[in-house]
C-alpha cells in the first residue's frame, strides 16, 4: 500500500493505536506483524524474499563475533552481502542483463539469447538489502553489537515507514531504538505532533508539487521531439523539481511516521538544491544512501586516501554503482557516471577557479558569488535529471539534442507553456505549492528549523491555521482519484 | 495545568478544528447538479417535513420531464414528489426510495420501467448523479456495494477521490443554498418547447424473459412496498423505443404482473392521454411542459381511481407544493406566453405585463421606426432613443442605467450573485454589457432585450427588436 492511498489512512491510524495500547514489552512484536502486513499487501510471494535477507544478515550478525579469524570473518560477510545482492542482482537486474547481452550479440549477428525468467521488482528490495547488509558491515567493524532476538531484528529490517522507498536506516540508530523500545517506548505528544505535521507536509510534497509537476513534464519528455529549447529546458527543470518533491515527500512521510511512534530516523533530504556544488548536494540529497556508499563502497575501496588518482576512481565507481542501484537501464548509469565526472572535473578545476577568482578580485563569500554557485549547481543536476527521466539512453541524447535545436523565447510569453498539462489555474497552484516549498528549504538552510519545528514554536491559533491549510491543500489539490469533470454532466444526454 | 496536559488539550482542539475544516469543504466540494443549475430533488427531500408525501415517482428524465407534481396538486391537492434523475438506474432508483422511506410514508409509488434497459448510466455524469447525491449513509455505502458495476468503489464510498477536484468549477451555489431546493418538487419545468418525433411504436413486440438482475430488483422493491406498506405500480413513460427495449420492457412486465402488481404502460395508451408527437414532445424521448400537463393529469385520475388521497391545499405544512406549483406556473406563463407576435405593439404589451423578470433594454447605434416606436410604449422617448443607453424594465418601472455617452458605466446586482456591467467602450462593443464577466452586447445597432427571471436567477432569453 502506498503512503497517499486509503488503505494506509486506515492502516495507520489502527497500528498506532494498537501500539500505544499494548503493553510496552509487546510493542515490536505489533510492529513486525503490521510490517509485514504492510510488505504483503504489495505482493504476497516476495515475502520470502524480505524474510532470506532478514535471516542471512541476522545469522551474520551471530556468526561474525565467534568467527575465530579475520578471514573467517570476511567470509561470513562476503556470504552474507553475496545472497543478498544475488537476490538483488537477479530480480532487479537480470532482465536489464539480459537485454544488454542480446543487443551486444545483435551488434555481432549472433542470435539472441531468450530470456528464460520474467522477474517483477520487488517493492523496496533496494532498499532493505542495503539496509540488512549495512547491519553485517557494522557487526563486522565492531561498531553494533550483534542482535541475538530474532524478532527484533527482522524489526529493523522490515520496519514499515522505510520499506517502501527508505530512508536507509543504520543498525546504530534505529536497531539501537528498537532494542530500546521496552523502556523509552511511551507516548510523548512532541513526537506525535510532529511526526503528523511531517506527514502531511511529505504528502503536501508528493501529492501537490511532484503529482502535478509529473502531468506537465510527462507531455514535455513524451513530446520533446515537438519543443524547442524553452519547453526542453523547463521540463528539465520541471523534472528536477518533481523528483525532489517525491522523493522527498516520501521520505518526510516515512521520518513523520515512525516519529509519530517515538522513532527518530535519519533525515534524508536538506535542501538539496541550496548545494553551491556537486559534492555539497550529495550531502544534502538522498542522504541515507549516499552516506551509505560513502561507508560501504567509497571507503572501503580506498576513499582519497590512495592519491588523487585512486580517489577519482573511487568517485566513478561509486557514482556508477549508484546510478546502476537507481534503476536497471544504462540511462541511469549514465546519470550516476555524470555525477561522478562532475565531482573529479570540480575537484580538478578547483585550483583554476580559485586563481581565477582572485585574479577577477570576486569575493567568494558574497551572496551573489554563492547564489551564482547554487544556479550553477541546479543547472548540472537538472541536466543530469535528463537521464534519469528518459526511457531511455537514445530518448535522453534525443532530449538534449533538442535543447540546442530550436531557441524560442517567445513561449514564455505566448502562454503555449499552458498547452502541456498544466493550465493556468492549475500552474498557479503549483507555483504557489513551490513558494512554501522554497520558503521552509530556506528556513531549513540558513535557519537549520524544519518545518514541523517552526510550526509547533507558533502560538495555537497560527499553528491550528497553518496545520489546517497544509491539510486541506493536501486534500483539496493533491492529485489522487478520479478528475472530476463537470462537463461529464451532460444534463440532457439521457 | 502540567504543560504535557496543554499540548494535549491543544492537539485536540487542532484535530477538532480540522475535523470540522474537513467537514466544511466537504459540503462545499462535494457533488451537487453543476449542469442542472444546483436544482436537485435529493436535496429538496432532505428539506422536505417527514411524512408529507402521499405519491412517488421514480425513474430517468424520462419521468421528472413527464410527469409534473405541481400539476397534480393543482388539479386534485395531490402531494407528490418527482424523485427521478436523469439516467436514474436500478441502484439509484431502489436507494432513493429507501431513503425517501425514512422520513416519508407514501401511500403510492410509481416506479418507471426504463432502468430495465440498462445497467449504470454511460455518462459518468450520471453515475455521479446516482451515486453521489445521496447523503453518506448506510443506504448510500450499499447502492454501491449492490449496484455499482465500476471497479474503483472505493473512490465512491469515499467519495472525496472524485469530488475534490471540484474546486475547478465551484460557484455560488456551493456555498450558498439553491432556495429552489427548499420547495421545488423535482420535476424540471424548463422544457417547454416542441420538437416533432416519431410516432410511439405501439406494435406487437415478443416480450424477452425477464433477467436476473431486473428480477432481483423488482423483488427488491416489492419487498420494500411490504416492509413500508405503500401501493406499488410500475408505469413506462410516453418515449419512443424500439423493438428491443419493448422486448426487455415486456418481459419485466409480464413478471411484474404475474407478482400481482399493476403496470401502466402510458406508450400504449399514449392516444387516449391525448398526447401528440408532434407538439407534445422536446426531443425523441421526452414529453414537454405541454405533454407533462396531459400525461400528469392522467395519471392523477389514476390515483384518484385507485387510492383515497386528501386534498392537501390549504394546508399550511404543505407550503412547499404551493411554492412548487407557482414556479410551474412562473416558467409555463414565461415560456408558453412567448409565442410569435402579431406587433410591435403587441411584443411591448407583453414586455411590460411581465412580472418577476428584470428586464435590461439596450439601444445602440441608429435602430429601425419600429423600435422607437418599441421604446415609446416601453416609456423611453424619442430623443433618449436616439442619444442610445440601457434600461431596466421591472415590474412596470422603468429605470435609466446609463445614457449613450462615451465613459458613463454602471453596475447592476440581479438575483443573489449575478452582476450585469453596463458601459459605453464603443459603439456595437462586446464588452458593453457584461453578464458575470461574460459579454453579451450584439454588435450590430439594434434594440436588444435580455430577459433576466429573478425567480430562476438566470438570463432566461434574449430578443432583438428591429
Amino acid at each position: 500500500m502506498l503512503f497517499n492511498s486509503i488503505s494506509f489512512l486506515i492502516f495507520f491510524p489502527i497500528v498506532v493505536l494498537f501500539y500505544y495500547l499494548i503493553p510496552k514489552k509487546f510493542r515490536y512484536i505489533w510492529l513486525l506483524i503490521a510490517s509485514y502486513y504492510f510488505y504483503m499487501s504489495w505482493n504476497p510471494r516476495y515475502v520470502v524474499l524480505l524474510l532470506l535477507s532478514t535471516i542471512v544478515t541476522y545469522l551474520s550478525g551471530l556468526f561474525i563475533p565467534k568467527a575465530k579469524t579475520i578471514s573467517l570473518k570476511r567470509l561470513v560477510v562476503a556470504l552474507s552481502f553475496t545472497i543478498n545482492l544475488c537476490m538483488l542482482g537477479l530480480f532487479k537486474y537480470f532482465d536489464f542483463f539480459m537485454a544488454s547481452l542480446n543487443r551486444i550479440l545483435n551488434a555481432f549477428h549472433i542470435t539472441a539469447v531468450s530470456n528464460p525468467f520474467s522477474f517483477v521488482l520487488p517493492v523496496g528490495i533496494s532498499f532493505y538489502v542495503f539496509q540488512a547488509l549495512s547491519y553485517t558491515m557494522d557487526v563486522y567493524r565492531g561498531e553494533m553489537e550483534p542482535e541475538k532476538n530474532p524478532v527484533r531484528y527482522a524489526l529493523f529490517v522490515s520496519f514499515f515507514p522505510l520499506l517502501g522507498a527508505g530512508p536507509i536506516e543504520r543498525s546504530k540508530n534505529l536497531l539501537g531504538q528498537i532494542k530500546e523500545m521496552d523502556e523509552k517506548s511511551k507516548f510523548d505528544i512532541d513526537n506525535f505532533r510532529s511526526g503528523l505535521i511531517l506527514m502531511a507536509y511529505g504528502l503536501f510534497q508528493k501529492m501537490v508539487i511532484a503529482d502535478r509537476v509529473a502531468i506537465f513534464t510527462d507531455e514535455i519528455f513524451g513530446n520533446y521531439f515537438a519543443c524547442g529549447t524553452v519547453e526542453t529546458l523547463f521540463g528539465a527543470f520541471a523534472f528536477a523539481l518533481q523528483i525532489y518533491c517525491d522523493f522527498g515527500g516520501y521520505s518526510l512521510i516515512a521520518i513523520g511516521a515512525a516519529r509519530v511512534m517515538g522513532f527518530t530516523l535519519m533525515e534524508n533530504f536538506n535542501a538539496p538544491y541550496l548545494a553551491g556544488s556537486i559534492a555539497e548536494f550529495w550531502r544534502r540529497w538522498h542522504i541515507s544512501l549516499s552516506t551509505w556508499f560513502r561507508d560501504y563502497l567509497y571507503i572501503p575501496l580506498g576513499g582519497n586516501r590512495k592519491g588523487r588518482l585512486r580517489k577519482y576512481l573511487n568517485l566513478m565507481i561509486t557514482f556508477l554503482v549508484s546510478g546502476l542501484w537507481h534503476g536497471a537501464n544504462w540511462s541511469f548509469v549514465i546519470w550516476g557516471g555524470l555525477h561522478g565526472v562532475y565531482q573529479v572535473v570540480g575537484d580538478l578545476l578547483k585550483p583554476v577557479k580559485l586563481k581565477l577568482t582572485d585574479a577577477l578580485r570576486l569575493d567568494r563569500e558574497a551572496f551573489s558569488f554563492k547564489f551564482g554557485q547554487v544556479i550553477f549547481t541546479f543547472l548540472l543536476t537538472s541536466f543530469a535529471w535528463i537521464f534519469f527521466k528518459a526511457e531511455s539512453v537514445t530518448q535522453a541524447f534525443g532530449y538534449i539534442g533538442r535543447l540546442f535545436t530550436k531557441w524560442n523565447p517567445w513561449v514564455l510569453f505566448d502562454e503555449s507553456l499552458y498547452n502541456f498539462g498544466l493550465d493556468r489555474y492549475e500552474s498557479g497552484i503549483l507555483i504557489a505549492a513551490v513558494f512554501v516549498l522554497v520558503i521552509f528549504d530556506l528556513l531549513k538552510a540558513f535557519k537549520k528549523i524544519n518545518l514541523d519545528e517552526f510550526i509547533l514554536r507558533q502560538n495555537c491559533i497560527f499553528r491550528w491555521i497553518a496545520i489546517t491549510a497544509l491539510v486541506l491543500s493536501v486534500i483539496v489539490y493533491g492529485k489522487y482519484g478520479i478528475d472530476f469533470d463537470s462537463s461529464q454532466f451532460i444534463y440532457f444526454a439521457f | 495545568m502540567k504543560k504535557p496536559d496543554l499540548k494535549i488539550i491543544s492537539t485536540l482542539l487542532c484535530m477538532v478544528l480540522l475535523v470540522l475544516s474537513v467537514i466544511g469543504t466537504y459540503n462545499v466540494l462535494r457533488w451537487k447538479d453543476t449542469e442542472g443549475e444546483y436544482i436537485d430533488s435529493v436535496e429538496q427531500l432532505y428539506n422536505t417535513a417527514d411524512n408529507l408525501t402521499d405519491v412517488v415517482f421514480l425513474g430517468s428524465s424520462h419521468v421528472y420531464c413527464g410527469i409534473y407534481p405541481a400539476v397534480m396538486w393543482e388539479l386534485k391537492g395531490i402531494a407528490a414528489f418527482d424523485m427521478a434523475v436523469s439516467g436514474q438506474d436500478k441502484g439509484g432508483t431502489y436507494h432513493t426510495l429507501v431513503e425517501l422511506l425514512k422520513t416519508q410514508s407514501p401511500k403510492a409509488v410509481f416506479v418507471d420501467l426504463y432502468q430495465t434497459v440498462y445497467d449504470n448510466g454511460i455518462i459518468d455524469g450520471n453515475i455521479y448523479r446516482n451515486y453521489l447525491s445521496l447523503r453518506p449513509s448506510a443506504n448510500s455505502v450499499k447502492q454501491v456495494k449492490n449496484y455499482l458495476l465500476k471497479e474503483d468503489k472505493t473512490s465512491f464510498y469515499v467519495r472525496w477521490p472524485i469530488i475534490h477536484t471540484r474546486y475547478r468549477e465551484l460557484g455560488p451555489y456551493d456555498f450558498y443554498d439553491n432556495e429552489i431546493n427548499d420547495y421545488a418538487r423535482g420535476a424540471y419545468y424548463d422544457n417547454f418547447q416542441s420538437h416533432t418525433c416519431s410516432e410511439i411504436n405501439i406494435n406487437e413486440v415478443a416480450s424477452t424473459p425477464i433477467e436476473d438482475k431486473n428480477l432481483c430488483w423488482i423483488n427488491d422493491i416489492i419487498e420494500l412496498s411490504e416492509r413500508y406498506d405503500f401501493e406499488l405500480n410500475f408505469m413506462v413513460v410516453p418515449f419512443f423505443m424500439d423493438d428491443g427495449t419493448k422486448a426487455v420492457i415486456g418481459g419485466v412486465k409480464d413478471y411484474v404482473k404475474a407478482c400481482g402488481y399493476p403496470v401502466y404502460d402510458f406508450n400504449e395508451s399514449y392516444r387516449q392521454i391525448g398526447i401528440n408527437c408532434n407538439e407534445d414532445f422536446c426531443d425523441e424521448t421526452h414529453l414537454n411542459g405541454v405533454g407533462a400537463a396531459k400525461l400528469t393529469t392522467y395519471i392523477s385520475e389514476v390515483i384518484l381511481k385507485d387510492y383515497p388521497l386528501p386534498d392537501r391545499r390549504g394546508d399550511s405544512a404543505y407550503y412547499q407544493w404551493e411554492e412548487d406549483y407557482k414556479l410551474y406556473l412562473h416558467n409555463r406563463d414565461l415560456i408558453c406566453s412567448r409565442d410569435s407576435f402579431e406587433s410591435i405593439e403587441e411584443y411591448a404589451e407583453y414586455v411590460k405585463g411581465l412580472v418577476d423578470c428584470s428586464i435590461i433594454v439596450s439601444i445602440e447605434g441608429e435602430v429601425s421606426d419600429e423600435a422607437y416606436s418599441f421604446a415609446q410604449i416601453l416609456g423611453i422617448g424619442s430623443a433618449e432613443t436616439a442619444q442610445g443607453g440601457k434600461w431596466l424594465y421591472r415590474n412596470g418601472e422603468l429605470t435609466k442605467l446609463i445614457g449613450g455617452n462615451k465613459g458613463e458605466q454602471k453596475l447592476l446586482k440581479v438575483g443573489d450573485f449575478d452582476t450585469f456591467y453596463f458601459r459605453n467602450i464603443e459603439q456595437g462593443s462586446q464588452y458593453n454589457i457584461m453578464f458575470n464577466k461574460t459579454p453579451l452586447n450584439l454588435t450590430e445597432p439594434e434594440i436588444l432585450l435580455l430577459f433576466y427571471d429573478d425567480v430562476l436567477k438566470k438570463i432566461t432569453f434574449e430578443s432583438i427588436v428591429y
